[in-house]
């Protein structure tokens, strides 16, 4: 498990640090992604059971599939070679590849930690991690404009913090309420889309994608897993 | 030995599952003191008692062995139409 933890660590330091400009930490994902399923699969580390094995090979189906299902999708919408000035995907030339990255990664990771740790903790871990990364985001954005230009923090919009404050909150009663926290979940959601429902013409269709997969998809898929959730009552605790 | 093989290579087939019994009249075994027992994660064992998981030939013997029965008494094929 010390090994997952390890590539989760260099996934998410690798995203970080190329949101933030630094486009070689992307390795530092690759690296995370590749690396602990390289060295299981090679024999020189050996994988904790059987389960998890197949946990890590089913995920990365879903993966797979995911993608293939984007790409094919927009092939077979393909206009007849369109120019991006006006932000739209014309061809499969226009995704980039660290979209197609992204997409993998979260649907890798997001169905693993839900296949292997079952629905409510596995989505306590997917909002944990997501909420850890916003804040980390954010608190960085506001320490950059406290020394640099602090207008812009006076200016910035209070959803940003709401939806914090509600996602941290979900995160704190998931698991003794799940179901509440789902809701709880789902109204952050609100909060953090509602600037993107009411300004369309501000970002790019280009854009959707990843601000999806950042934004929307960590938080809808352990909303909808939480609740959903069914108690079992002959579960020893943790 | 060749019903532990018969359930472990019917991908298709369905099972009844009596793990979670035998783990708790084996002295009332935790999932994590099974899962430790059996050398396997913990999630396994939950995964395995609820029913989404089934265990191949090692872990059902490993299984059968650290509670004290036989794997037949673990798993069972359901009957047709059940």
């Amino acid at each position: 498990m010390r090994l997952s933890v390890l590539a989760g660590v260099l996934v998410l330091a690798g995203w970080f640090g190329a949101m933030l400009g630094q486009d070689w930490m992307i390795l530092l994902a690759g690296l995370g992604v590749i690396g602990p399923v390289a060295l299981r699969e090679s024999g020189l580390v050996p994988w904790r059971d059987d389960f998890q094995r197949e946990t890590v090979m089913r995920s990365g189906l879903h993966a797979l599939l995911v993608s293939i299902g984007l790409l094919v999708l927009v092939m077979a919408t393909e206009g007849t070679g369109g120019s991006t000035r006006d932000g739209a995907i014309h061809s499969v030339d226009d995704i980039a590849a660290s979209t197609v990255f992204l997409l993998l990664t979260v649907t890798w990771g997001i169905s693993w930690l839900l296949c292997f740790w079952g629905p409510r903790d596995g989505a306590r871990r997917i909002l944990l991690i997501a909420v850890t990364m916003m804040t980390a985001l954010i608190a960085a954005f506001c320490v950059y404009y406290f020394f640099n230009d602090r207008q812009i923090l006076a200016d910035s919009d209070p959803p940003a913090f709401v939806f914090l404050g509600l996602a941290w909150a979900a995160f704190a009663v998931s698991r003794r309420w799940p179901k509440l926290a789902g809701v709880i979940l789902l109204a952050a959601l609100g909060v953090l889309v509602s600037p993107f429902v009411g300004a369309p013409a501000a970002f790019p269709v280009e854009a959707w994608t990843p601000l999806a997969l950042i934004l929307v998809v960590p938080y809808l898929i352990p909303a909808l897993a939480l609740l959903t959730y069914r108690r079992d009552p002959e579960e020893d605790p943790a | 030995m060749y019903s532990v093989l018969y359930i472990v290579g019917m991908s298709r087939s369905r099972l009844n599952n009596h793990l979670r019994a035998w783990r708790k009249s084996a002295g009332g075994l935790t999932q994590q003191e099974l899962a430790d027992r059996a050398g396997v994660t913990r999630q396994s064992i939950i995964s395995i008692e609820r029913g989404k998981y089934r265990p191949g030939v090692e872990l059902a013997l490993k299984l059968a062995q650290v509670l004290g029965c036989k794997v037949e008494d673990l798993f069972e094929l359901k009957e047709e139409g059940e």
